[in-house]
């Protein structure tokens, strides 16, 4: 699974040191749900990788996080760190992460089946679906 | 009426089992029970007092005969032969076993239903006006938007963990019979100088524990953006309403902290990113959709009318024609109100037999189309003049020809403690006893159109904050007892209403209604003055006056 497979940084820094630090191309930076998009976004190109924290699995703003950093044109890593169970995993996928780190106590071997459950999609979305009616 | 595509079918049959394992693993102990409990919410899975509970999709109220029979059936094979339609135009089953919700959910999908985001944090299932197509006050079908909108937000990946529900309602009419304004979004189908026909988006509405008005942020949205416009408030609700308090949770509470004018500005500016994205409809697209509504196959107004209907000379049948019976677009036709409020058994509840029986009438009688209402009733909307009081037999029957549509006993009411883990108060012994006091049919045709709504929490699921008179149960001291919110009203300009005084034991609840509607009656100028008319004109005073005794004068 592609999801489990991305090496993890050696270093990773807390977007608030990040910043304090100049902001420094190349490095792998994590941030919480509550990150302010408009000072994310314009800086956060440079970066190698973007871990969003999921603190509790009913905060679902990493969803749009990243899903707002693919639509700027990042490149590198999202990882989704936190509170993040195999179940939720498809509709990360479907919106930029492409680097999953799974709690502790979660069926790992059941990701390549759980993701692919349901294969038709009626949004766009960052995985390069589009929606329903733009297809064939 | 939609019917589902390959992929349409493909995803619900796809959701029936990605569903089936998360219960096994459940089962098996291989899901932790908080984690379980959000996958079973967005499957419309609730654990309730006595047992589980399903809330099935209709989505914006619409059911074909197939799928009413299909409704009746998993009753009978799951449940106890009933199900209860909710303010929300969904059924619910009140008594599955967890084990076997799979297989109902199976059961569903083949007849293209299914019970996807009818709870949870997140969107949840459309609600339109019930008499889409058929009123006479329609300016655009709201149907093909609301099955766009269904689509868009089915498993919509971005927006499953909101930090709480998301309701969004569509009217075409000119009458709101949608309740647009109190929900999360409101959508009215409306033209600009152009002619163009658009949307009027309102925002930050709803009920519960904040009752607030929804506000205007777009006068008029082309159509063609629907979509984007509503991803765009979606993402930045998700980004920014507050995650801290459920109870400030809601979008209402988001919009009233920012303001509308920032909101919107917000929203706006998000919009400009994604307007001309895929999310822009085709023309195809709503074409593909809209082609799913047409008219049906009327007959010409001389086939279809008859005279000789509007004469028969049956005392019931000429209550049922003069209160339940509606005016339609199309002559020769009419819309048939059918209320699920019979005396004996709880507001909503319908019986297998009485599903059965409604999807035989409506095949003969209504192209097989029923409806489901916000405010727990049903509609059979093309019925030929000439077919009426066959139909009021058939209706009779079953008994659901109680002429009582619009009046007082016509009430809504959420569950309460019989059946609620949330509510605080019963409401079921409410109805029943109004019932019973209430039931002579002439004094409520007295009494004029009033609607009366009951809630059993403040989560205010009976809408009694929109009801003229309305009713919210709340325990005191381990008493249930009601407190009285008079003059709400949920019509084109809604408002809501205002606390009566100290709350009413339960026991003088039926007797406070009738100092109130007494009340009502001595103070209102003709019938056509309706109950949250007088108390528009004269306050809330002459009311606390009867039910609590004249107000002492202060001492000088």
């Amino acid at each position: 699974m592609d999801l489990l497979k991305k090496p993890l940084p050696n270093q990773v820094t807390d977007f608030t040191d990040w910043l304090a630090a100049g902001a420094p191309a190349g490095e792998a930076i994590k941030v919480n749900s509550d990150v302010d998009m408009g000072t994310l976004l314009p800086i956060a190109l440079v970066c190698s990788e973007v871990q969003v924290d999921f603190p509790m699995f009913a905060d679902g703003r990493g969803f749009s996080i990243a899903r707002l950093l693919r639509r700027e044109g990042f490149t590198g890593v999202i990882r989704a760190v936190g509170d993040v169970a195999v179940d939720r995993v498809s509709y990360m996928q479907r919106v930029g992460f492409d680097a999953v780190e799974l709690k502790e106590g979660e069926q790992a071997d059941l990701l390549p089946q759980l993701v692919n459950r349901i294969q038709v999609h009626y949004q766009n979305s960052s995985d390069g679906c589009g929606p329903v009616y733009k297809a064939g | 009426m939609y019917a589902y595509s390959a992929v349409d079918q493909q995803l619900v049959d796809q959701r029936v089992e990605q569903f089936r394992d998360q219960t096994q693993r459940f089962l098996k102990g291989e899901i932790a029970d908080d984690e379980f409990r959000v996958l079973r919410l967005m499957n419309g899975v609730y654990i309730q007092r006595h047992a589980p509970m399903l809330r099935v999709a209709v989505p914006y109220g619409q059911m074909t005969s197939g799928q009413l029979r299909a409704l009746a059936q998993i009753s009978r094979t799951y449940d106890k032969g009933y199900g209860h339609f909710t303010t929300r135009q969904n059924i619910q089953y009140n008594w599955p076993q967890l084990e076997r919700i799979p297989d109902i959910l199976a059961d569903l999908a083949k007849v293209q239903m299914h019970a996807i985001q009818t709870s949870g944090s997140c969107i949840r299932s459309i609600t339109s006006d019930p008499l889409a197509g058929v009123s006479v006050d329609e300016i655009a079908d709201s149907r093909p938007w609301c099955e766009i909108i269904r689509q868009w937000s089915s498993l919509h990946p971005e927006f499953a963990y909101l930090p709480r529900k998301f309701k969004i309602a569509v009217t075409g009419a000119k009458a709101d019979r949608a309740a647009v304004q109190v929900h999360d979004i409101g959508l009215r189908l409306v033209h600009n100088d152009e002619g163009e026909l658009g949307f009027e988006v309102l925002v930050g509405g709803g009920l519960g524990r904040t009752p607030i008005i929804g506000q205007v942020v777009r006068k008029f949205l082309p159509t063609q953006h629907l979509l984007s416009y509503l991803e765009a408030i979606l993402r930045i609700y998700n980004l920014h309403g507050r995650r801290d308090n459920k109870y400030k949770a809601r979008i209402k509470i988001l919009l009233k902290a920012m303001g509308v004018e920032a909101f919107a500005e917000q929203v706006e500016a998000e919009w400009q990113h994604i307007k001309d994205s895929e999310l822009l409809l085709p023309a195809a697209e709503i074409e593909r959709v809209s082609q799913h509504f047409g008219k049906p196959d009327y007959l010409p107004a001389s086939e279809a009318s008859n005279d000789k209907i509007v004469a028969v000379v049956d005392a019931d049948y000429q209550r049922w024609l003069k209160h339940n019976v509606l005016p339609h677009q199309q002559p020769g036709y009419r819309i048939v109100m059918v209320p699920l409020k019979n005396p004996l058994t709880p507001p909503g509840d319908i019986s297998h037999q009485q599903m059965d029986g409604l999807a035989d009438l409506a095949d003969k009688y209504s192209f097989g189309n029923i409806r489901s209402t916000h405010d727990q009733n049903l509609v059979l909307a093309y019925v030929a003049e000439k077919d009426l009081y066959t139909l009021w037999q058939g209706l009779t029957d079953l008994s659901l020809a109680r002429a009582n549509h619009g009046t007082l006993t016509d009430m809504i009411n959420c569950p309460g403690l019989d059946y609620c883990s949330l509510a605080n108060a019963e409401t079921l012994v409410l109805s029943k006893r109004i019932n019973e006091t209430f039931d002579d049919l002439d004094y409520l045709y007295d009494l004029g159109p009033i609607e009366l709504k009951i809630s059993g929490c403040m989560n205010a699921c009976g809408h009694h904050h929109i009801g003229h008179i309305g009713i919210l149960g709340v325990e005191k001291g381990g008493k249930q007892v009601y407190q009285f919110t008079l003059g709400g009203h949920d019509s084109e300009q809604a408002s809501l209403g205002k606390t009566l005084g100290r709350s009413i034991p339960q026991d003088d609840v039926v007797a406070t209604i009738g100092t109130l509607l007494n009340t009502y009656l001595s103070l209102r100028h003709d019938i056509s003055e309706c109950f949250a008319d007088v108390v528009k004109r004269l306050g809330l005073q002459p009311f606390k006056d009867a039910v609590y005794g004249p107000a002492k004068k202060t001492a000088a």
